[in-house]
């Protein structure tokens, strides 16, 4: 079976640790020099499987320390007991060198090591891109602050909590939840990092909480989400994921909002109306109870037009009446059918004028004591005297219509005055008029609950729009962000500079005073 | 060569590296990665011994004769025989269960001022 590639990082550690081991004794090194470099080796392969460069990079971190104490231990130790300081010191420094020559000797070392451990670490560190989502996040406001007693207007109060809320929301379980599934993280990370066992979408939650960065922008309603990836385009799938998540979530809290606000208007106008049932039987009882009429304005309006139409009507007829008194008996009988239009008295008259045609024709033909003729005038006096009758009982039944027409408009004038007065508010019927008022305003109340109601219907008929709004998609970020490479090597150079030039004062101040000790015999073996 | 004590109580205290490699080697012989392992893994990972600090330790119980090594190998097929195998010596033995009756001692002392409770009971394989 052929072995899996080794990581170049790997690789490089293991070489950076063999050459590292030359700090140590040569006999130390000869005799452990392979199981150490063997042993790092193992450890190093741990530390890939459980971190990959992070894990790599905090075994460096623990085994330099481990590296320079334990190599100086073992050149103290190496040291044969007995030797006088300057032959301990000499398996350091060689005694031909000069202070000036220790100092750039060590300096130099230092600085290599400093500066090459910390190019290492810096290049062997995963490269991080970072890529960033703007959204404006508004507040919810909430439609219906109605309450029974009527509309309540009341602005929306500012909450100085609710970037942060918001904050906590976006990195909630109900948010990145939708996250690891739309964007299928279970399974990309479980390959990832988990030897391609799926991880389980509480581990995938908190990876991405991780790498999840929520910054307000100052003096704006905008909120940056930034997103930390191995990969650029990750980066940007999981800031434009987690945006829309959000926007998901708020789009779902506002739509069931807007319904369980539809529901709360439609059982609060079923209370309206079954108060209102109630207080208008109520009214009904109290106005039957003090006899006043069910719209008094409107009833006196009509009354008084039904008033001057029959003032109208009766001063013609009365002065219809006096001109026909005023006539003499030949002459109302003239009249009278025109004013009248009465059938019975006109066909009375048309006989009589038949009558006497009839009279005129035979007087010329005929005596005057013939029998024609004595019968056309006692018809003609038959005639005459039914056409008085005719024309007095039209004239009494003229009177007549004259007095009824008066009598009912006194008769009108007095309901109007009796309406009025009942209409007033008195301490009796007090009860009446507060129930009228009330049942005036809770129907002005029900008219605008209705019309809300409507509105409501209609605006749910489009879909509710998202307090939310993703202002700038992610994109893939051209660069990582992390290392800082040139920042890394700029501070390992400067650590590696002072640390040196530390070393380098010290070593130059100890072969200063080796040189100025004077050699001693041997004393001890 | 300096002369070997033959007192263990003369080598008390133990380091905790010491003591730790010792522990290490009393159940069996191990190689430096199986007693790096076997140290992590008894402390739960509060110790992890890098490469100069064990085979510093193991040099100096060498010196001291607590360990020896093994002059046995494995099978090629089950390990690497390159490997360097330890395992304890005699008196390696006497001190490691020296300075474990020390610290049951200590802890006897400590379970007397009520600083521990009764069902701690001391782990030491020997």
């Amino acid at each position: 079976m052929k072995a899996p590639a080794t990581p170049r990082s790997l690789e490089l550690s293991e070489q950076l640790y063999q050459r590292l081991l030359a700090a140590y004794p040569r006999a130390h090194r000869e005799e452990y020099g392979r199981a150490m470099a063997q042993l790092f080796r193992d450890q190093c392969r741990d530390a890939w499987a459980a971190g990959r460069g992070w894990g790599l990079a905090a075994l460096w971190l623990r085994v330099l320390p481990d590296l320079v104490k334990t190599s100086c231990l073992e050149r103290w130790a190496s040291l044969q007991p007995g030797k006088y300081m300057t032959a301990k010191l000499n398996t350091f420094f060689p005694p031909a060198r000069t202070p000036l020559a220790t100092f750039c000797v060590v300096f130099t070392v230092v600085f290599l090591l400093v500066f090459t451990t910390a190019a290492i670490i810096t290049f062997i560190l995963p490269e991080s891109y970072a890529s960033t989502a703007r959204i404006k996040v508004e507040t919810d406001e909430s439609n219906y602050g109605y309450t029974t007693g009527g509309p309540a207007d009341h602005p929306v109060a500012y909450d100085p909590y609710f970037i942060q809320t918001t904050f906590e929301i976006i990195q909630s379980q109900l948010v990145l939840s939708n996250v690891v599934r739309t964007l299928d993280l279970n399974a990309k990370w479980g390959k990832r990092y988990a030897g391609g066992e799926p991880l389980k979408t509480a581990e995938s939650m908190e990876i991405l909480k991780r790498r999840l960065l929520l910054q307000p922008v100052r003096n704006t309603k905008l909120v940056t989400i930034t997103v930390y990836a191995e990969d650029r385009q990750e980066a940007a799938d999981l800031a434009n994921g987690v945006a829309k998540a959000y926007q998901d979530y708020r789009l779902k809290t506002r739509t069931q909002m807007i319904l369980a606000g539809q529901h709360a208007l439609a059982e609060q106008l079923q209370v309206v109306d079954e108060h209102l049932d109630q207080l208008q039987s109520e009214t009904a009882a109290l106005r039957q109870q003090f006899g006043i009429p069910e719209n008094p304005e409107q009833f006196t309006a009509k009354a008084q037009e039904q008033l001057i139409d029959g003032q109208r009507t009766c001063d013609a007829l009365q002065t219809q009446l006096t001109q026909l008194q005023g006539l003499n008996p030949q002459r109302l009988r003239e009249v009278l059918p025109t004013v009248t239009g009465d059938a019975m008295l006109i066909d009375l008259l048309n006989k009589w004028h038949a009558t006497q045609q009839a009279l005129a024709s035979y007087t010329n033909d005929y005596a005057r004591t013939d029998l024609h003729i004595t019968r056309e005038k006692s018809t003609l006096d038959e005639l005459n005297q039914e056409i008085d009758a005719r024309v007095a009982g039209i004239m009494t039944a003229l009177d007549s219509e004259v007095k009824s027409k008066r009598a009912a408009r006194e008769s009108l004038q007095a309901a109007i005055a009796d309406a009025q007065q009942k209409s007033k508010p008195t301490p009796e019927n007090q009860n009446y008029w507060d129930k009228q008022r009330e049942l005036a305003g809770q129907l002005e109340f029900r008219k605008t609950l209705a019309s809300k109601i409507e509105a409501e219907k209609m605006a749910s008929l489009t879909s509710p729009a998202s307090s939310v709004e993703i202002i700038d998609y992610a994109q893939p970020g051209f660069a990582p962000v992390k290392p800082n490479k040139p920042l890394n090597l700029a501070l390992g150079a400067s650590a590696g500079v002072f640390l040196g030039a530390i070393a380098g004062a010290i070593a130059a101040t100890l072969a200063h005073r080796r040189l100025r000790l004077p050699p001693k015999p041997a004393a001890h073996a | 060569m300096a002369a070997i004590n033959t007192d263990p109580d003369a080598f008390l205290p133990l380091t905790p590296a010491v003591f730790h490699v010792l522990l290490a080697l009393a159940d069996g012989e191990r190689h430096g990665y199986a007693i790096m392992q076997e140290v992590a893994t008894s402390t739960g990972g509060q110790i992890k011994m890098g490469p100069g600090t064990l085979y510093g330790t193991i040099k100096r119980l060498l010196e001291i004769r607590l360990i020896e090594e093994s002059d046995e190998r494995p099978d090629p097929r089950l390990d690497d025989e390159r490997r360097r195998y330890y395992r304890l010596s005699g008196m390696g033995q006497r001190v490691v269960r020296a300075e474990a009756e020390r610290y049951a001692a200590m802890v006897a002392v400590a379970r007397g001022k009520r600083l521990l409770g009764k069902g701690i009971t001391i782990g030491v394989a020997l």
